[in-house]
């Protein structure tokens, strides 16, 4: 593999050598390293990926039909049906997910509430047994 | 002047406006999306017998606040709280016996917080094996952008952080609903047991 | 539904919910990792890393394969990042320099909240040169050393012909050993 601009680099080297530079990019390398994406970040795609409207087709009949009219209002019917059934269904999916989002929150808020009771606890405890000994 | 020219001119004075706001706000784009800040949490997960964490950021916030219920008091005050939160994390585990972490484990979660922004509000030390608990508090300027709270018992952890401005009313609020009792922020509170 | 990602040109890929939620943990890193050096900023970052895996979701039928999938990854997240940060440019330009003096700081210091130990040992300096590039020399970079592809490949990705690549690699990193030789002058004369 030939290294990238081997040729380019040399012309326009501004006083560095082809060491330094190597280095240099190298460094680069190490630098740009892929981060780490943030913490929760799976759950919130599959999160938002749940709330999305699934696009299964609906069961068509196997039987056909020859008149046109009728296979006509048939597949009106049948995409209305979807279409309406997709709607709702997305926004049950939507109303799931968004129920569970309320209960984390109301958790997260209940186990900060109760940490804090206990560190006030313990605050009124160590100031009683202060005044005690004093 | 041009139209171009009054074009290029507006742009230029709203960068400019933008600028000078932008550079007033500390560090938004990173508060925006805070990670939970302590490292340790798998460790302590993968000892603990019982887990709770829950990870909550601004888009998610957003959307819980959507399915709040305007008529439950929780709900109502839950809303008022994470208004203005960028985040909140919460780990609390329990440990089928004493011993799963240890004191420098402890130590290096509250290394993590002793930058210029943190400032400790409480600090319990029990040397008769009850648990320590560490309240610490982000300051910028005068307002409270964030929380962090460390409560080890011997068969229990938990840490709280909260990212976002706090008033001190917040966490009033949570009194009588979630048990949260009245922290007052303007004096620290650091006690050693004896 | 029920089927995994193979090399084969002629299978179609429509994982399980848990076969997707593998997808984003395989990839999620190096999504966001080029959305955030695109952007500068964590949030937006984020919200262009989650559209880029939703929109997979919707097309993961018209992926064939393994490397087909990177392909479209790494082309989604730069079209995105690149368009997101035209929307926001002004703003973006701070968010960096706001990201780099957290950085800074947070080295500086050692003892702010840092996010994650990957963060505390990366060197702020490149970074926070990297991001002061103008976005289209930033998406390249970031493809040819975050991504470690050829220019040829980088070409065929971004449908760019192969010397505009090459000319704005050359110019970016000339443009970072200039900065890199300042601040090595800065540091050594204090």
């Amino acid at each position: 593999m030939v290294e990238f601009g081997r040729e380019p680099h040399d012309s326009e080297n501004d006083g560095f050598d082809p060491e330094l530079e190597a280095m240099f990019e190298q460094e680069l390398r190490t630098s740009l390293q892929a981060r780490p994406a943030p913490e929760g970040f799976v759950d919130r795609v599959l999160t938002r990926m749940d709330a999305l409207p699934h696009h299964e087709p609906a069961p068509w009949p196997v039987r056909t039909i020859r008149n046109p009219l009728v296979r006509g209002a048939i597949a009106a019917t049948l995409l209305l049906s979807v279409g309406v059934g997709g709607y709702f269904e997305h926004q049950r999916e939507r109303q799931i997910a968004g129920e569970h989002a309320r209960q984390q929150v109301l958790l997260a808020l209940r186990i900060t509430g109760s940490t804090l009771q206990d560190v006030r606890n313990k605050v009124d405890g160590n100031n009683a047994s202060q005044q005690d000994a004093n | 002047m041009t139209r171009m020219q009054r074009w290029t001119a507006a742009c230029r004075t709203g960068a400019l406006l933008g600028c000078g706001l932008l550079l007033t706000l500390p560090a938004v784009a990173q508060d925006l999306q805070p990670n939970f800040p302590v490292e340790l949490d798998k460790k302590l997960a993968a000892r603990a017998s019982d887990v709770n964490e829950v990870t909550m950021n601004k888009t998610m916030l957003k959307f819980a606040s959507q399915f709040l219920d305007s008529k439950d008091k929780d709900d109502v005050q839950a809303q008022r709280l994470i208004q203005n939160l960028n985040a909140i994390y919460v780990r609390s585990y329990e440990f089928s016996e004493p011993g799963q972490y240890t004191p420098e484990d402890l130590k290096t979660i509250r290394q993590q917080f002793l930058g210029p922004d943190w400032n400790p509000m409480v600090k319990v030390r029990s040397k008769k094996g009850e648990g320590d608990t560490d309240v610490y508090v982000k300051m910028v300027g005068n307002e409270v952008k964030g929380m962090f709270v460390l409560d080890a018992e011997p068969k229990e952890l938990d840490m709280v952080y909260i990212s976002g401005s706090i008033r001190p009313e917040d966490l009033k609020q949570l009194s009588g609903n979630f048990g949260v009792p009245n922290l007052n922020l303007q004096k620290s509170s650091t006690k050693e047991s004896k | 539904m029920q089927s995994t990602i193979t090399n084969s040109p002629v299978a179609s890929i429509s994982p399980s919910r848990d076969g997707f939620r593998d997808i984003v943990e395989r990839h999620q890193s190096r999504v966001y990792s080029i959305a955030y050096r695109i952007l500068g900023d964590c949030g937006t970052a984020e919200e262009v890393a989650q559209d880029v895996f939703l929109a997979l979701y919707r097309n993961l039928d018209q992926l064939q394969s393994q490397e087909h999938l990177l392909a479209w990854l790494r082309r989604v997240t730069v079209h995105r990042a690149t368009d997101a940060y035209r929307r926001r440019a002004s703003r973006v330009e701070f968010a960096a320099d706001e990201f780099s003096e957290e950085h800074m700081r947070l080295d500086g210091t050692g003892s702010a909240v840092s996010q994650s130990a990957f963060e505390a040992g990366m060197a702020p300096n490149i970074e926070q040169m990297v991001a002061s590039l103008p976005p289209v020399q930033r998406a390249v970079l970031l493809l040819r050393y975050q991504e470690d592809l050829l220019p040829k490949e980088i070409s065929e990705l971004l449908s760019m012909p192969l010397g505009t690549v090459k000319s704005h690699l050359q110019r970016a990193l000339k443009l970072l050993r200039t900065k890199a030789s300042r601040q090595r002058k800065e540091v050594l004369h204090g």
